[in-house]
C-alpha cells in the first residue's frame, strides 16, 4: 500500500548550459540551442555540434568525471539541506551508460604513451560510480547501478521512488552520470545517428542527435520540503511510472510499445491521459524514433496532444544520465513558471503529425510526464506531479 | 514495510572455468532456444543459455509479462576491451554491431525477444553484491506488484576478457587466481503452487555484528547449511559456522572459480541439488559490509 510520497527535495547538476537551475532556466527561457563543435579524432569528416561541460576542452583532464560526480552529488545534498543523520543512511541509486569510460580511456591514451606495457580498462566493474559515491560520502546506505541505456537513470529514479513510497527507505540521492567518451562518440558516429546540423526534434528535416554530457543528482524523499522557493507551485514528488521493453525493436521502439509504456506509467500513476499537463518527449531528432514517439504520444492522447517540448536541443542527448539531467531542467523551468520551447522546431512531419511547443509555455503545475527511450527497446514513462 | 518470501520455480547453474579462452557456446544455444540469434556477442550468449535452462522444466508456464532482471558487474567487458583498444591503439572506430551491443541491456534484450515478453527489463550492478542487489529488487518489486501472479527471471551473468592475466589486474585479483565465465538463474514469483523452494529473505548489511546479530534472531535450523562467497575468508566461514551453530557447509568454489555474480550459482545450484534443505548464503566487501540470502526448498 502507498503510504508517502518520493519528494523532488533537492537537486544538483553539471551541464553544458550550467551548474545551477537558475543558469538553467534562464538559458532555456531563451528557446534558443547553442551547441559547441567537437572533432572526432582521426577523422576527416567536419566537426560535430555537441553539448560539453564548459571549462575542459578536450574532457580529458585527470580526474574530470570525479570531480564533476562530487559538485553536482554536493549541490544536491546541499539543496536538499540532508542532515549528517541522513546522509550517513543515504542510498545511492546511479544510472549511466558509459560509466566510467571517460576515466579509463583517458588513462589508456595515457598509458600508451607512457608504457609499454599499457592495456585498456585498467580497472573494471559497472557499479564503480555508486560505490564512489557511498564511500565519499561515506554513507552506510544501499548502492544501486542501472545499465539499460538511455532510460539508465530513468529507471534509477523510478525505482527509489517506489522504494520510498512504500516506505523502505526515507531518502534516496539519483544521479544520472555521462561524461565525454570517444567510444559512444565514435559508435553513435559509426551508426549515422548524429546529426551535422543540430538537434531538430520532430521537424521534417531533422537528420539525427546531438550527444551531450552532463552529471545530474536529485535528492528524492520523502520529506515534504519547503515551498517557499517554489513560489506559489507546491513541491515536485515522483508519481510513479513505468519501465517496459520493446523485444522487436532493437535502436527504435515501435509506436505500439512506446504508447504501452505510457498507459502503464498512467495507470500506475492513477491519473488519466486528460490529467495529463505537459510531457517532456524524449525527443532525440532521429527520424525514426520521433516518428515512433508521435505516434506512441497521439495513440495515447488522440489527436490534440498536450503541449510537448523535447529538452535535448538545450543540453544534448545525454544518454544514461538523460532520465536525470531533463528531469533537472524540467524541473528547473517549471519552477519559474514556464515549460521550454522546442528549438530547432519550424515545419512539422508528416510522419509525426504533431508540433511541439515552439514558444515557452506559462506553466502554472500539473502533471508532467516524462519519457525516456533507450537502446535495447527500454522504454520508461514517468509522471512528476506537484498536485495536491 | 515486510516483505513477503517469494517463490523459486526453476534454477539453473552454469559455470564454465577459463584458461585461454571463452568457451564457444554456440551450438549449446541452437539445441536449447531451436533457433539461432544473430549479431550477438558471447556475454548475450552466456545470458541467453542460462536462462533458457531456467526455464527448461518449469512447473509454471512463463508469462508474456514476467520481469527479467539481469545482474552483472563485468558486463560486455570482453567489447569495450576490443573496442577501447582498437579506439586508441589502432585509431579504428567501432563496427556498428560490435557497438550496438555494448549497453549491457542488450542481454536482456535478446532474452526478451527470445521468450517473447513484453516487461521490465532491468540490468543491475553491484560492486561486491550484484545478484543479491538484483533479487532483492526482483523481490520488492514483486511484493509491491499489482499483479495477481508476478513473475521474474533474475540471472548473474559474467564474462571475462582475454588474456586472463589483464582481466585479473583489471578485477583486483591476484596473479593466478582461477576466473569462470558464468550464467545462473532463478525464475521466481509470489504463488507457493509448484515451487521447488522459497527465497526467505535478502539483507544486506553495515557490518559483521548486524549480520550476525540478525542470523542469530532468526532460528535456522541446526541442519542449515552456510555457503560463502569469494569476499569470506575459510577462517570467517569456520567463525560463522561456530557461532551459529551450523555445521553444514555448502561450496561449490572448487567447481565454480571466481566470478563476480558467483552468489547465482551457490544459490541456484543449492535449490537444484538439495531437498527440503535450508540454505543462507553470506558475502562479504571489501568494507566489511555484509549480504545474506535465505533459501529453503521443498
Amino acid at each position: 500500500m502507498t503510504t508517502h510520497r518520493a519528494y523532488i527535495r533537492g537537486c544538483g547538476v553539471i551541464s553544458a548550459l550550467g551548474e545551477t537551475q537558475k543558469e538553467i532556466a534562464i538559458a532555456c527561457r531563451s528557446g534558443t540551442a547553442n551547441p559547441g563543435q567537437l572533432r572526432l579524432p582521426h577523422s576527416s569528416d567536419h566537426p560535430l555540434p555537441y553539448y560539453a561541460i564548459p571549462g575542459d576542452p578536450d574532457g580529458l583532464s585527470s580526474g574530470r568525471l570525479y570531480q564533476l560526480i562530487d559538485k553536482a552529488v554536493d549541490n544536491a545534498v546541499q539543496d536538499a539541506a540532508l542532515t549528517q543523520d541522513e546522509v550517513v543512511n543515504l542510498p545511492v541509486f546511479v544510472g549511466s551508460t558509459a560509466c566510467d569510460i571517460s576515466d579509463l580511456e583517458s588513462r589508456y591514451q595515457y598509458d600508451l604513451r607512457n608504457s609499454d606495457s599499457a592495456f585498456p580498462l585498467y580497472r573494471s566493474g559497472f557499479g564503480v560510480l555508486a560505490g564512489y559515491i557511498i564511500d565519499r560520502l561515506q554513507s552506510r546506505g544501499r548502492e544501486y547501478s542501472f545499465n539499460t541505456a538511455c532510460s539508465s537513470s530513468a529507471n534509477a529514479m523510478l525505482t527509489a521512488s517506489i522504494m520510498i513510497e512504500h516506505g523502505r527507505i526515507d531518502n534516496a540521492l539519483v544521479v544520472g552520470v555521462e561524461a565525454r567518451n570517444q567510444m559512444s562518440l565514435q559508435g553513435f558516429n559509426i551508426m549515422m545517428l548524429l546529426s551535422p546540423h543540430g538537434c531538430r526534434p520532430f521537424d521534417q528535416h531533422r537528420n539525427g542527435t546531438v550527444l551531450g554530457e552532463g552529471v545530474g543528482a536529485i535528492l528524492l524523499s520523502r520529506r515534504k520540503p519547503s515551498t517557499s522557493e517554489f513560489s506559489d507551485h507546491g513541491p515536485y514528488y515522483c508519481a510513479r511510472g513505468a519501465n517496459l521493453t520493446d523485444p522487436e525493436n532493437i535502436t527504435s521502439s515501435s509506436a505500439e510499445m512506446i504508447a504501452s509504456v505510457m498507459r502503464l506509467a498512467l495507470e500506475h500513476s492513477e491519473i488519466e491521459p486528460s490529467d495529463v499537463s505537459v510531457i517532456k518527449a524524449h525527443g532525440t531528432s532521429t527520424p525514426a524514433n520521433d516518428s515512433a514517439e508521435a505516434q506512441g504520444m497521439r495513440r495515447i492522447f488522440g489527436p490534440d496532444l498536450p503541449p510537448f517540448t523535447s529538452l535535448k536541443p538545450y543540453i544534448g542527448h545525454t544518454l544514461g544520465a538523460c532520465g536525470v539531467m531533463e528531469t533537472i531542467v524540467m524541473l528547473a523551468c517549471a519552477k519559474q513558471a514556464f515549460i521550454p520551447a522546442t528549438p530547432g522546431f519550424s515545419t512539422p512531419d508528416e510522419t509525426c503529425g504533431c508540433r511541439p511547443l515552439t514558444e515557452a509555455l506559462h506553466f502554472a503545475g500539473g502533471n508532467i510526464m516524462l519519457n525516456y527511450f533507450g537502446f535495447g527497446g527500454n522504454n520508461s514513462s514517468l509522471i512528476i506531479s506537484n498536485r495536491p | 514495510m515486510m516483505e513477503q518470501p517469494l517463490y523459486i520455480y526453476g534454477a539453473a547453474a552454469h559455470v564454465w572455468p577459463v584458461e585461454e579462452g571463452p568457451p564457444e557456446l554456440k551450438a549449446q544455444i541452437d539445441a536449447a532456444w531451436g533457433k539461432r540469434f544473430r549479431r550477438v556477442n558471447h556475454f548475450i550468449e552466456l545470458a541467453l543459455i542460462g536462462a533458457k535452462s531456467c526455464l527448461s522444466s518449469p512447473q509454471k508456464p512463463l508469462p508474456l509479462d514476467c520481469d527479467i532482471y539481469l545482474a552483472t558487474e563485468q558486463g560486455n567487458v570482453a567489447d569495450v576491451a576490443k573496442i577501447t583498444e582498437s579506439l586508441f591503439k589502432r585509431l579504428e572506430s567501432p563496427m556498428p554491431l560490435e557497438f550496438l551491443n555494448v549497453p549491457n541491456n542488450m542481454a536482456g534484450f535478446y532474452l526478451a525477444q527470445g521468450l517473447g515478453l513484453h516487461s521490465s527489463n532491468l540490468t543491475i550492478a553491484h560492486r561486491a553484491f550484484p545478484f543479491e542487489t538484483a533479487l532483492d529488487i526482483a523481490m520488492f518489486n514483486i511484493t509491491i506488484s499489482r499483479k495477481t501472479d508476478p513473475r521474474a527471471l533474475v540471472g548473474g551473468v559474467e564474462e571475462c576478457a582475454y588474456p586472463l592475466n589483464l582481466h585479473r589486474m583489471r578485477m583486483g585479483l591476484a596473479a593466478g587466481t582461477p576466473l569462470a565465465e558464468g550464467s545462473s538463474w532463478l525464475y521466481i514469483g509470489s504463488a507457493r503452487e509448484t515451487a521447488l523452494a522459497r527465497c526467505e529473505w535478502v539483507k544486506l548489511f553495515h557490518d559483521r555484528n548486524s549480520l550476525l546479530a540478525f542470523l542469530q534472531s532468526q532460528d535456522l535450523p541446526s541442519s542449515t547449511f552456510l555457503s560463502i562467497g569469494y569476499g569470506m575468508s575459510e577462517s570467517q566461514l569456520n567463525e560463522f559456522a561456530s557461532i551459529l551453530g551450523l555445521g553444514n557447509h555448502y561450496d561449490c568454489r572448487a567447481i565454480a572459480p571466481y566470478h563476480d555474480t558467483y552468489s547465482a550459482y551457490a544459490i541456484a545450484s543449492f535449490i537444484a541439488d538439495k531437498r527440503g534443505q535450508t540454505l543462507v548464503h553470506v558475502n562479504r566487501d571489501p568494507q566489511d559490509r555484509y549480504a545474506a540470502v535465505r533459501i529453503s526448498t521443498m
